[in-house]
């Protein structure tokens, strides 16, 4: 099974970043009683964008099996404390505070 | 100033299953120069083909409020909801600190068609809920229809936002005035028909005006109109 990294604006889901396709390494880790993500961007517009979108955010974590298919998604909260970039490091911190598992074909009973 | 709004000035989407104008920026329509309304930040005027719709997706911080004009609309969500609306009620969700819901046509050979509206809450990181009132139809004859406010009360959902949906109808050459409080801003809707707003501006089917600093409103239907007016900070 594969992970990524996925950042949607929170307005009609436009995907702001892709781990897998845009090169995009990350690592996370719990954090208290939620997590954080360490993303390693490089300044451009992908990170602006993220930045100027910081209260709108929908951040996931997409696994996908062996053909590429999505099987589950992982979203995490991010409202409590905004994302923020260190330059020094070209690191992007994303802190959530809650987190959601669900799958393709959840709720359609 | 009243800012008007066309029906063709809205962006245009569609699939194969869904066809959407949107009011402001959504999705692939990103115009930093139109991305709200005071709190008012999304209104989708969506169709939707029979039994299509929105799989599972997440949504947070945002007061979500369906009305639907035509057809149905089954919502289910991970906090066990499951509900169905129709003209004459309406849904709202509070997203809060995170839901996953779906939103699907319930019916087997109508279209939905949907107004979809989504608001900044007044407070980030609520408890998410959902929620659908009645309204009573017969009375939008009569006069602004509180059906969704800060408060709530029967026959009126309750929004974390201090605002309120009013709904109307207007038979063709009848009158009704608004009068808006002072440093608020209106948000008008021609669901149906048209209407003349102040004598000056004509409003047709769907077309949209966003008002500021006018306090007296007055509307005169053209043809037999369904008006949506939303009162805002």
């Amino acid at each position: 099974m594969q992970e990524r990294l996925r950042i949607h604006h929170g307005i009609g889901s436009r995907v702001l970043l892709d781990s897998a396709r845009d090169g995009v390494s990350y690592e996370w880790s719990p954090d208290g009683s939620g997590h954080v993500f360490h993303v390693h961007i490089e300044p451009g517009p992908i990170l602006d964008e993220i930045l100027r979108l910081r209260r709108e955010l929908n951040v996931f974590l997409f696994r996908d099996d062996e053909n590429g298919a999505t099987i589950e998604k992982q979203w995490f909260y991010t409202g409590d404390r905004e994302p923020w970039y260190d330059s020094d490091t070209g690191t992007l911190t994303l802190v959530s505070s809650r987190t959601l598992t669900y799958h393709p074909g959840d709720f359609e009973s | 100033m009243i800012d008007v709004r066309r029906k063709s000035d809205r962006f245009y989407a569609e699939s194969d299953w869904l066809q959407s104008r949107f009011s402001f920026s959504f999705g692939p329509y990103n115009d930093p120069n139109n991305t709200g309304f005071g709190p008012m930040r999304v209104l989708n005027d969506d169709s939707i083909a029979p039994k299509r719709g929105f799989g599972a997706h997440p949504h947070s911080d945002m007061e979500v409020v369906s009305i639907v004009l035509t057809g149905s609309l089954r919502h289910q969500d991970n906090l066990g909801n499951v509900g169905v609306t129709s003209w004459g009620q309406i849904q709202r969700m509070t997203a809060g600190n995170g839901i996953i819901h779906t939103e699907y046509s319930d019916s087997d050979s109508e279209t939905l068609n949907l107004l979809q509206m989504w608001f900044v809450p007044d407070q980030a990181g609520l408890e998410p809920s959902y929620e659908i009132s009645a309204f009573d139809v017969d009375a939008l004859g009569q006069a602004w229809v509180p059906v969704v406010s800060k408060t709530g009360a029967a026959g009126v959902a309750k929004i974390h936002q201090d605002m309120t949906i009013y709904l109307t109808e207007l038979a063709a050459g009848e009158a009704r005035d608004y009068d808006a409080l002072p440093g608020r801003r209106t948000f008008v809707f021609m669901i149906h028909g048209s209407a003349s707003l102040n004598g000056e501006i004509q409003l047709d089917e769907r077309d949209e005006a966003r008002i500021e600093d006018v306090t007296d409103l007055s509307f005169r239907a053209v043809q037999p109109a369904r008006i949506m007016l939303i009162d805002l900070p």
